[in-house]
């Protein structure tokens, strides 16, 4: 995603604004961050169900608590990262979910399936599965998400020195993953 | 030196902002992991939310709900109600604690 610029970061503040006055104006902070949100979130579970899941309820929830929202200067995007990160946390502590892929396919193959059919696609997907969460998280916030490291920092709770050692050490770890499963040489 | 994760972000700062790595010499292990950020950015494609699912909860979002019995007594004209129910509640249990300290004194006496 790519990051904004400070105007776009100011009609972003008075978006949540208007959103605070209006919570029919929520639908298009909704509409600028679903398909973030959900990639995240299918990135992190590995499951369609489970990533429509996590994001109604990021977005359940930033609606619940749009009245107390304060602008703190970052995008709106750090606030339902952060949700759906706790959320992702809470779900992957519960039993294991079951997958129905097989018996119900989707109605017609979409853009995700295609980007799942592609090998390389399929082998970094496995390979950030092996990481651990807090890597894997820090990993999709910055290469995906586009969050600056102070902003990722905010948005899991850790320290911006925190938030680079977790990089360095994903990185890491996915690159000896990727070696293994020959992408890289 | 700098720890190599102060390093590796630098680096990547730099490259984002379009500017070189600038990595020095010894620096190979350093440039094996922005191949692989490079690599990382590339490949992770974002994976839209289906379009029937979009819909459904965005009408659900869109629908009205109540808002918490409390928030209007946040209300700025509300909250002098809201201290002077406090203030009235804590004057009778202090009361209500003399009155109890006065009787058992008495019962003692």
């Amino acid at each position: 995603m790519r990051r904004l610029s400070a105007a776009e970061l100011d009609a972003e503040r008075r978006l949540v604004e208007a959103a605070q006055a209006d919570p029919a104006r929520f639908g298009e902070l909704y509409e600028r961050y679903v398909d973030a949100i959900y990639s995240f979130s299918y990135h992190q579970t590995g499951s369609h169900q489970q990533a429509e899941e996590v994001t109604a309820e990021t977005f359940e929830r930033a609606l619940k608590h749009l009245p107390g929202y304060r602008w703190r200067g970052v995008p709106y995007s750090a606030l339902l990262y952060r949700i759906a990160a706790s959320v992702v946390s809470r779900h992957r502590r519960r039993p294991p979910f079951l997958e129905l892929h097989e018996a119900h396919p989707a109605t017609k193959p979409g853009p995700e399936d295609a980007w799942l059919s592609a090998d390389s696609g399929r082998t970094l997907r496995s390979a950030l599965a092996r990481l651990p969460e807090d890597q894997r998280t820090v990993l999709l916030l910055r290469f995906e998400a586009g969050l600056r490291n102070a902003e990722i920092a905010r948005t899991i709770g850790r320290t911006e020195g925190a938030v680079k050692a977790l990089t360095f050490r994903g990185i890491s770890a996915l690159r000896k993953h990727l070696d293994r499963d020959e992408v890289l040489t | 030196m700098t720890r190599p994760e102060q390093r590796l972000a630098r680096a990547l700062d730099r490259l984002e902002s379009g500017g070189p790595a600038a990595l020095g010499g010894e620096d190979r292990e350093l440039l094996e992991l922005l191949e692989t950020a490079g690599y990382l950015r590339e490949s992770l494609t974002t994976v839209p939310a289906p379009d029937s699912f979009k819909r459904e909860l965005r009408d659900w979002l869109a629908q009205p709900r109540p808002a918490p019995w409390w928030r209007p007594l946040l209300q700025p004209r509300r909250r002098p109600v809201i201290g002077a129910a406090v203030g009235l509640s804590a004057a009778a249990v202090v009361v209500g604690v003399l009155v109890l300290r006065r009787r058992r004194l008495a019962s003692v006496g």
